[in-house]
């Protein structure tokens, strides 16, 4: 790594950047930039990046004002760090190489044949954004992409958002702080929040072969109620050590902020939780629920595979990429076990 | 019936008369064989040989596809002209002149024993006449046709494993199959510790709560528990080798390539189709 190949930030040095960032309290360790994010300077350390919460930015103070990143001005946000955080949005990471390839992510889908785009909007809500609005919608996902959940919300952790997205990377750490630690052999990859193949297709433009597979969103009557499916996997209660969706009842209408259909590292994980908190909410026989559900999200992945199939490309490679490691995800459901009562 | 020079003629080994001999080989030569018959087997096989190696050992060995791989390329071609145009009866894979001109359908007429020991169709058609599949899936109807088709239900590949002290062996067999109150059942066997089923139906569009309850079934009869993670496993091991087909198809292309591609969204559509289980 040299500084050639690094983000272009010469009107701020990392140096000088993490010398501030430091200042206001945070910490940065065993750390460089890289051409795609982060990288650690030692493999053989540890590396650390930890955000104390005055340094995390709730997402929704931040937005574009003038193509500038900026923290919204009713934010109670201290004068030095809005000042730090203006200045670093605007040099480094969220407007670099991320920039770009979300732009690009962006016009590849608005380039794809009609038919392809109805089914990504109608059915996955994927809306490609009028020409005119690419570089919005790139913005937008650039923002959304770097989010970690922060007590009960999200916020922009500044410096780890730099390192790039795996599902199998360093996990933030939360106490008092943020933090990521942990052995990096050469670039860093953070894993945000969680996310099955479908959501990192939308944030990141890549096929990621998640372990989970979260429902689409949708409405579904079972016997006399409404089970009304979000897609908010971070809305969530322990049960022992498992995470079920949270979950609102009002007469025949059940709500559930997400729902877990496959889960490879656990799943026997997806029809507990669904034969739980149905059973809970007074369905009788949660299980065909459960598979009617799981029919209705396969169906529309296979769907989405045979409408790409005359179609070539490295968008369509992508989504097809994309809605197999779906469709495996969605596969790994066997059998059930106990939870934790509530 | 073999193939000799481009031609296919019946076997020397065969009960026809001189007559009935003479009037097959007219019938081939001029309208089953020459009509277009000999010449889309041909095709298929020749663009089987064009596949790349490692994938014709995949579906060989995965798929039960060796018919179109292994062996002479006359010898194939004529194993699936004969598959092809053949119907079953009593056990028997017979030719049944004019029937087996007949495009398969899914909802095609059935052909049934007739009186004299012989083959007929009856019913009541629109249009062209079509000859039911059977009690193929996307994936059999592949195999033994050579086209591929969306299916109603979807029959598990072969496979076997652990299930506690016992094995069980699933086969792919869904013409081996026994009555029991109205509905056609897997045939169950134990021998030596291993459970043999000759079929198990994952999905079926029509009946989706038939196959878990089949399922189910066949386990409380071997006294095997846990029989719904059982059935979720071999569901599993499905899904993830037709996805994983999926993948191994995604570098190449032609239209073959394309062909198994919708062979193997089929039949994943297809065992979507299992929700619940009601009492049999």
């Amino acid at each position: 790594m040299t500084q050639y190949s690094a983000p272009p930030h010469d009107e701020w040095s990392w140096e000088s950047m993490i010398q501030e960032f430091s200042a206001l309290g945070g910490v940065v360790k065993n750390i460089v930039p890289s051409e795609h994010g982060l990288s650690s300077r030692d493999p053989a350390e540890p590396v650390l990046i930890r955000v104390p919460p005055e340094l995390l930015i709730r997402s929704e103070h931040v937005e574009f004002l003038d193509d500038r990143i900026v923290i919204d001005k009713s934010a109670e946000i201290p004068e030095p760090v809005r000042s730090f955080f203006h200045r670093y949005a605007n040099t480094l990471g969220l407007r670099t190489a991320h920039t770009a390839e979300a732009i690009a992510f962006f016009s590849a889908l608005a380039a794809l044949p009609d038919a392809v785009r109805q089914v990504l909007a109608t059915d996955f809500g994927l809306s490609a954004p009028l020409q005119d609005d690419t570089a919005s919608a790139a913005r937008n996902q650039i923002l959304n992409s770097r989010r970690v959940f922060w007590r009960r919300g999200r916020a922009i952790a500044p410096i780890i958002e730099l390192a790039r997205y795996a599902p199998d990377g360093l996990k933030p750490e939360r106490g008092r702080s943020l933090q990521i630690y942990g052995y990096a052999s050469k670039e860093i990859v953070v894993r945000f929040a969680r996310h099955d193949p479908l959501s990192a297709f939308a944030l990141f433009g890549r096929a990621v072969p998640e372990t989970a597979a979260f429902s689409l969103p949708m409405q579904i009557n079972v016997e006399n109620f409404a089970i009304l499916i979000g897609r908010n996997p971070d809305e969530s209660k322990m049960r022992g050590k498992d995470p079920v969706p949270a979950i609102s009842t009002d007469g025949q209408k059940i709500t559930l902020s997400y729902l877990l259909l496959g889960e490879r590292k656990s799943p026997a994980l997806p029809r507990s939780i669904c034969r739980t908190v149905f059973t809970e909410a007074g369905i009788q026989d949660p299980d065909e629920a459960f598979d009617r559900i799981v029919r209705s999200n396969a169906l529309k992945f296979i769907n989405l595979l045979q409408g790409l199939e005359p179609h070539e490309g490295s968008m369509t490679t992508t989504l097809r990429t994309m809605a197999r490691y779906q469709l495996e995800a969605l596969a790994y459901c066997i059998g059930s076990r106990q939870l934790a009562p509530s | 019936m073999v193939l000799e020079g481009g031609h296919v003629r019946i076997g020397a080994t065969t009960e026809q008369n001189q007559h009935e001999r003479a009037f097959f080989e007219r019938y081939l030569a001029a309208v089953a064989w020459t009509g277009a018959g000999g010449a889309s087997c041909a095709r298929l096989i020749d663009l089987f040989d064009q596949l790349d190696p490692g994938l014709r050992t995949r579906l060989a060995e995965e798929f039960g596809m060796n018919r179109f791989i292994e062996g002479p390329r006359e010898t194939r071609i004529l194993r699936l002209f004969v598959s092809g145009r053949t119907v079953g009866l009593r056990g028997e894979s017979l030719f049944a002149p004019f029937i087996d001109l007949m495009k398969r359908g899914n909802r095609g007429l059935h052909a049934s024993a007739g009186p004299q020991g012989g083959v007929e169709i009856r019913g009541e058609a629109e249009g062209p006449l079509f000859l039911a599949f059977g009690h193929h899936d996307t994936l059999g109807v592949f195999r033994k046709y050579g086209g591929e088709r969306p299916r109603p239900h979807a029959f598990s590949l072969a496979t076997q494993f652990k299930v506690g002290p016992l094995e069980l062996a699933v086969q792919r067999d869904p013409l081996t199959s026994i009555q029991r109150s109205g509905m056609r059942m897997p045939q169950l066997r134990l021998e030596s510790g291993t459970i043999h089923l000759s079929h198990v139906m994952l999905g079926n569009l029509r009946f989706p709560r038939t196959p878990r309850a089949i399922f189910r079934a066949l386990m409380r009869e071997a006294e095997v528990g846990h029989s719904d993670a059982i059935f979720d496993r071999i569901l599993y091991f499905n899904r993830t080798r037709f996805l994983s087909l999926l993948e191994a198809l995604e570098p190449h292309s032609g239209e073959l390539v394309t062909r198994l591609r919708r062979v193997a969204l089929f039949q994943l559509a297809a065992l979507a189709e299992c929700t619940g289980a009601r009492e049999l």
